[in-house]
């Protein structure tokens, strides 16, 4: 693979070999038939080596960027010498293989050019349904992956070009959408394709040995420049360690621990000392915890950095077998993508602040607060309303944190009122952001999300999940954390009274999983984030436009940010400058 | 020469660099041209100047100006720069944050510090009112018309007079924003009101409501202008509409009293009347760019090749847009400034790629270019006011390609130390290149991210940039465009005859084109014919009833049916044709064939056993301005017998009469040209003295007024029977 590398043509085939992942996207997402890979864009697009390392990727959610190298190497050690051949693709989702959650099925093709290896192309998405005991198969109280739905070991789905229908009958007939189930796979196959002809395009175009060579060159183009990010963060051991509320089944503290070394070679990242595995469906996969890693290092480090193999030559990532960030079969998995990965980010962003804390961001909301409404409509037809909400982003140096919007490792969008209110028998009363719950500081944490949502037409079943009820988002260098998480369940015709929390069996809460008549109003209230610095060296002229805007209560100016206002809302410069040195002393 | 009675047509385009002027004779297709620097403090000034400077041209009075199309940035700075007017916000109770929280994404994956731009309305300007209509269009809670009341007063206390009223589901039933609008003309009368159910009249709240909002903010500030424009031009007003019986009647209706019509181009690729304008800003955000897209339509149906890719390259960016089977692309789904813009408006896809666009290294030592410009001031370091970044102007210079005595511009002489100088240091050296090399990478660079812009607008969308050839134009489109398409796949390239104006000779062919729109939930398989095309006869008679106040007679006027069309329960819809009048069983039977086709096109696959539901009923009015056919028709002798481009002093000598119809004329000169690897010596054409029907091999290079187009060692270039050139890449 030597050979001279032109700094034009490496920029060039970077844009072009970009290109040729983003166009796998844009054919899955075109093609596909559920909303989840179609609108929600739960899905992700890549290039390899032949032997299996990443040369671009365009993922949409950052949780796909470590799990697609991940189950691409394992797959490759189920097909030793000769390996793959041309018209073979691979199938598999089994996240002891392939490092995510069962809904998400990965597809992985082999390129040749000339009958000789040229790459290999992949595609991860999320199916609407894969089996197991409930629909979605997002039990959130399962305890083996049994019972998450079916596990495919890598297969081939299609050999030397000719489709095994027997095998694709066998899932269908499992599945609960068998239809979408099936037009999803096809998607998947057409976006591999498309890949597969534009690499040997490229190849035809420049020479399957030079294309070769400029792949080479992108590693390590990507790897030169996180060294040079590097370079920017002090040598040192960082320490950091928070927790997760509960498995599902249980209220319990799971902790999570992880030590930064910062060293010649690199970055060493240790979860040594993360709780056991747990019971219940969050233990994070290895690929799910490399994936939390990956996209804390880009995002701090140099969010420009190309998504490839280069990324990860100088991150050493020790994850102890058995535990959270790496359990054991037959661990059930299935919502550590929701929850225990944003935790992992959060865990993450706090070790780096002890090298690099003008780079990182304060806790934010700490999860994707995943809402879910069944029932039968008016009609007697059964629908099911599921969203995730965002909330507070966490504060970071010269910068306020993003008011209700998602954070780190997800990034799909709401759902409109008017759509939720034309296509379900719900109506919402209050869509709106919690004043007051940013965390205080110079820079103030964003403000979490209320949802206010009334159940119309018949019994429904509601489940919320949710974090940050309990150890409410902290703050940095001296920022105050922002407000927990709330649910809360207003039975009918209650007009005021406080509300009911609901926490059927285990008292988390931030979450709770209840049938309810109709009538019922369920209210979710997302975490703010963190704030960063010294609330009280804020600038008042800031306090004061957030409490017009109403951000903030005139209240909590004066509380937590030391700021008098005037009757006309204008700042008392006299009055705070006194309060402020009060507070201090 | 004398004016007194010639009929005269004029388009003005303003861009943030040059304002572009066109003046058309309408008895003799003669064509004036000017191109002048932008007066962004107040863009009239421009217009005023430019009108004169391409009327004294042709020598011709500019009073003769009967009609003038114009395209504006004056919305689009507003919104880009965040200097809209103060508006206020009157929304649904429990929904005040609809506009801070969008849709909870956020700009970047990666990036904690790109964030979402802030509101255009604040929080502070945003009340609530206690009201609710249901999915259906049921009332559920009626206004309190003294809550109300005393939300317009103080609303009128905090001196804004721009007010946007968006309510849930107002799109169903818009019967509390009128309610509130009546309040607020009663007690507030001199505030302007936008009503989201009018101007957005369809489901999803935020994209409706920031549409609102982006209309409240601009309209006073474009109001404004178009009023000090009308009284440059010395159009008294807003005249009524009375008819003139003449060829351009629906002047009566732009016209005051005096002075030429003035309409506006609207983002649709159409154009409105100035009050229009005034009303409904919002829909001028792609006024300039929208010229460029008609230009191609135009060209598309001249040349026969329905099939376009449109590439307009100027200083700092690129805009790109597709033209397939002649019609343009639009979108729904459009933003600016990170505000979602949910009018329909022509697909433009936008990068940040210019002739300004500055080169770099960055800390993995991969050569970049862009998105940073030099802008105008200080510019290429090749224009020696103290730029000292290298760019890809600098790099065009270096290797030969543009000629320092004959700049881009036609006002700005280029240095060429400047340029050679900052390429050796920032780029060459670094990297360890020679210079040349250097900067021929810049221009590959820069080619390969345009190249992928490309394909987004074409591969991505299931389109194969082989059928297509691509139109390039802009300042700097006809030097890039060879190299660009054979990297873009694409096998042929067109060099419209006046690059530089492509935009402003777009609008002088534009009609007035009227969008509406509303939202059903109408299941194909239960409706009936007579149901759907009596849901359309209320958008018809609006329609009928607006262009006729235009002026226009009902021969005049298209009306154009479309439907949004979806399998029932998805989100997205494809918008398809309707056939007008009457409807058959035939014509729903056909529509629900032509959705399976074209959703399977889109989509990669149909399900026939599916039902199909129509989720929105869309109707295009045209009303058709008097034809122009120059400059596009075929030219009588010579290219530049009836088109000048003035700067403000003569066109160069034209050159060298009676070339042969089929071979190349003799080049001016000859200059050395750095190709990928080697230096070649390189015939430079005149453009006036290429002929239809000529044609040349390269390497060559074609100058002209505005810009030079370059053709590359092997590549064949025609001139076409209207003179266009027509490049062939070698790509098949």
């Amino acid at each position: 693979m030597a050979g001279p590398v032109n700094p034009v043509k490496l920029e060039v085939l970077r844009h072009a070999l970009q290109a040729v992942a983003e166009e796998m996207g844009a054919v899955l997402t075109r093609t596909a038939l559920s909303p989840n890979i179609k609108d929600r864009r739960d899905c992700s697009t890549a290039v390899y080596t032949p032997d299996g390392r990443l040369v671009a990727q365009a993922e949409h959610i950052p949780l796909h960027l470590g799990l697609m190298p991940a189950v691409v190497k394992a797959v490759l050690a189920d097909f030793p010498a000769p390996g793959l051949s041309p018209g073979d693709v691979v199938m598999i989702n089994d996240p002891y293989v392939s490092g995510s959650h069962l809904p998400d099925i990965c597809l992985l093709s082999p390129v040749f050019y000339r009958q000789r290896p040229l790459a290999l192309v992949a595609n991860l998405a999320h199916h609407v349904d894969v089996g197991g005991s409930v629909p979605g198969s997002m039990s959130t109280t399962a305890t083996e992956i049994f019972q998450e739905g079916l596990r495919i070991p890598p297969l081939l789905l299609r050999r030397a070009g000719q489709l095994n229908e027997e095998l694709l009958r066998l899932l269908t007939h499992n599945v609960r959408t068998a239809g979408e189930f099936a037009a999803d796979i096809r998607a998947q196959l057409n976006a591999n394709e498309l890949g597969a002809g534009r690499l040997q395009e490229l190849a035809g175009r420049y020479g399957a040995d030079v294309l070769q060579r400029y792949m080479e060159a992108m590693m390590d183009y990507a790897e030169r420049r996180l060294l040079a990010a590097l370079e920017g963060m002090p040598a040192g051991v960082y320490d950091f360690e928070d927790y997760l509320e509960g498995d599902g089944l249980s209220r319990r503290e799971i902790n999570i621990r992880v030590r930064l070394q910062r060293h010649s070679g690199g970055l060493t990242v240790d979860f040594t000392g993360t709780h056991p595995q747990v019971a219940g469906p969050v233990n994070a996969t290895r690929g799910v915890t490399l994936a939390c890693v990956y996209y804390v290092v880009k995002a701090v480090l140099d969010p420009g950095l190309p998504s490839n193999d280069g990324l990860v030559r100088s991150l050493q990532v020790i994850t102890p077998p058995g535990s959270l960030v790496n359990p054991a079969f037959p661990a059930p998995v299935a919502h550590a993508n929701i929850n225990t990965a944003q935790r992992i980010a959060d865990v993450l962003l706090g070790a780096l602040s002890g090298a690099l804390p003008l780079r990182v961001t304060a806790a934010g909301t700490g999860s994707m607060s995943n809402f879910t409404v069944g029932g039968l409509d008016a009609a007697g037809r059964y629908y099911s309303y599921v969203e995730t909400c965002g909330g507070g982003q966490g504060a970071k140096y010269g910068q306020d944190g993003m008011d209700g919007v998602h954070v780190h490792m997800t990034n799909t969008r709401n759902t409109p009122v008017e759509v939720i209110e034309l296509s379900y028998p719900l109506r919402v009363e209050r869509y709106a952001l919690a004043s007051g719950s940013g965390g205080p500081g110079k820079y103030r944490g964003g403000l979490g999300l209320v949802r206010e949502i009334t159940v119309l037409g018949e019994e429904a079943t509601v489940a919320v999940s949710s974090e940050r009820a309990v150890h409410p988002p902290w703050g940095l260098a001296g920022g105050r954390p922002g407000e927990r998480a709330r649910v809360a369940l207003l039975p009918p015709a209650e007009s005021d009274p406080a509300p009911v929390v609901a926490a059927p069996g285990n008292g988390d809460p931030g979450k709770f999983t209840a049938r309810v008549p109709a009538g019922s109003r369920v209210i979710l209230q997302t975490a703010g984030g963190g704030g960063y610095g010294d609330p009280l060296e804020r600038d008042p002229a800031l306090v004061q436009l957030d409490v017009a805007e109403g951000l903030l209560s005139r209240d909590a100016a004066r509380e937590d940010y030391g700021v008098v206002l005037t009757a006309e809302l204008t700042v008392d410069e006299a009055a705070t400058e006194c309060l402020r040195r009060k507070i201090r002393d | 020469m004398r004016s007194g009675g010639i009929r005269l047509r004029a388009a003005v385009d303003t861009g943030g660099t040059f304002t572009d002027v066109c003046l058309l004779r309408e008895d003799t297709g003669e064509l004036w041209m000017a191109k002048i620097i932008s007066t962004p403090d107040d863009p009239a000034r421009a217009v005023m100047s430019g009108l004169a400077r391409a009327a004294a041209g042709g020598g011709l009075d500019p009073a003769g100006i009967r009609l003038l199309v114009h395209g504006t940035t004056v919305a689009t700075n507003a919104l880009l720069e965040g200097k809209g007017a103060p508006a206020a916000l009157i929304t649904t109770r429990g929904f005040a944050d609809v506009l801070r929280i969008g849709r909870q994404d956020r700009p970047d994956l990666y990036d904690f510090r790109v964030t979402r731009p802030a509101p255009l309305i604040p929080r502070r300007l945003t009340f609530e009112i206690n009201e609710r209509i249901l999915a259906g269009g049921k009332i559920y809670i009626t206004p309190d018309e003294a809550e109300v009341r005393a939300v317009v007063e103080e609303i009128r206390r905090r001196g804004v007079s721009s007010i946007a009223v968006s309510l849930l589901h107002s799109y169903a039933n818009p019967v509390h924003e009128k309610k509130v609008r009546e309040i607020i003309h009663a007690v507030y009368p001199q505030a302007v009101v936008t009503l989201s159910s009018e101007i957005l009249p369809v489901f999803r709240e935020y994209e409706r409501t920031a549409t609102a909002a982006v209309n409240a903010v601009v309209l006073p500030r474009v109001a404004a202008y178009l009023a000090r424009l009308e009284t440059a031009l010395g159009r008294t007003g807003n005249g009524g509409t009375q008819r003139t019986g003449d060829g351009c009647a629906r002047r009566a209706a732009a016209v005051g009293s005096g002075g030429p019509g003035l309409f506006i181009m609207h983002s649709g690729g159409g154009v409105i009347t100035a009050a229009q304008a005034q009303r409904e800003s919002a829909r001028t955000v792609l006024s300039g760019p929208a010229g460029g897209v008609l230009a191609g339509v135009q060209l598309a149906a001249k040349t026969g090749r329905p099939n376009l890719i449109t590439a307009d390259m100027g200083g700092t960016s690129m805009d790109i847009s597709l033209i397939r089977g002649g019609k343009p692309r639009y979108t729904t789904e459009g933003s600016i400034g990170g505000h979602p813009l949910s009018l329909p408006m022509l697909d433009i896809h936008t990068i940040g790629a210019g002739g300004g666009s500055i080169a770099w290294i960055d800390a993995g030592g991969a050569l970049r270019v862009g998105p940073a410009s030099a802008g105008a001031d200080p510019g290429p370091a090749c224009y020696g006011l103290g730029g000292e970044e290298p760019t890809v102007t600098d790099a065009n210079l270096v290797l030969g390609r543009l000629d320092p005595a004959h700049p881009l511009t036609g006002e700005r002489p280029l240095q060429l130390e400047p340029a050679r100088r900052s390429i050796a240091e920032k780029i060459a050296r670094p990297l360890g290149l020679m210079l040349e090399e250097a900067a021929a990478g810049i221009i590959a660079v820069v080619n390969a991210a345009m190249a992928r812009a490309v394909r987004v607008v074409s591969v991505q969308r299931g389109l194969d940039p082989r059928d297509f050839t691509l139109l390039a134009f802009g300042g700097a489109g006809p030097l890039h465009a060879a190299e660009l398409a054979r990297e873009a796949s694409i096998p042929h390239a067109l060099i419209p005859r006046h690059p530089g104006v492509a935009s402003a000779l777009g609008m002088l062919a534009a009609d007035v084109r009227l969008d509406y729109a509303r939202t059903v939930l109408l299941p194909l398989a239960e409706a009936t014919a007579d149901e759907l095309a009596r849901l359309y006869a209320p958008l018809e008679e609006a329609a009928r009833r607006e262009l006729a106040a235009e002026g226009f007679s009902p021969a005049e006027m298209l009306l154009e049916r479309a439907a949004g069309l979806r399998y029932a329960g998805q989100s997205y819809t494809l918008d398809l044709p309707v056939p007008a009048g009457a409807l058959t069983a035939a014509d729903l039977h056909l529509l629900t064939r032509s959705f399976h086709l074209e959703h399977r096109r889109e989509y990669g696959y149909r399900r026939e056993d599916a039902p199909v539901e129509i989720t929105l009923l869309r109707l295009a009015a045209t009303g058709r301005l008097p034809a122009f056919h120059g400059p596009f028709r075929a030219p009588a002798a010579g290219l530049n017998s009836a088109s000048r481009l003035s700067f403000g002093r003569h066109g160069k000598g034209r050159s060298a009469a009676g070339v042969g119809p089929d071979g190349p004329p003799p080049p001016a000169a000859t200059r050395p040209v750095f190709f990928q690897d080697a230096c070649l010596p390189t015939p430079v054409y005149e453009r006036t003295t290429l002929a239809p029907g000529q044609s040349l091999t390269g390497p060559a290079l074609i100058r002209q007024e505005d810009t030079t187009t370059l053709l590359w060692p092997q590549m064949r270039l025609t001139v076409d029977r209207l003179g266009n050139l027509i490049i062939e890449t070698g790509v098949r």
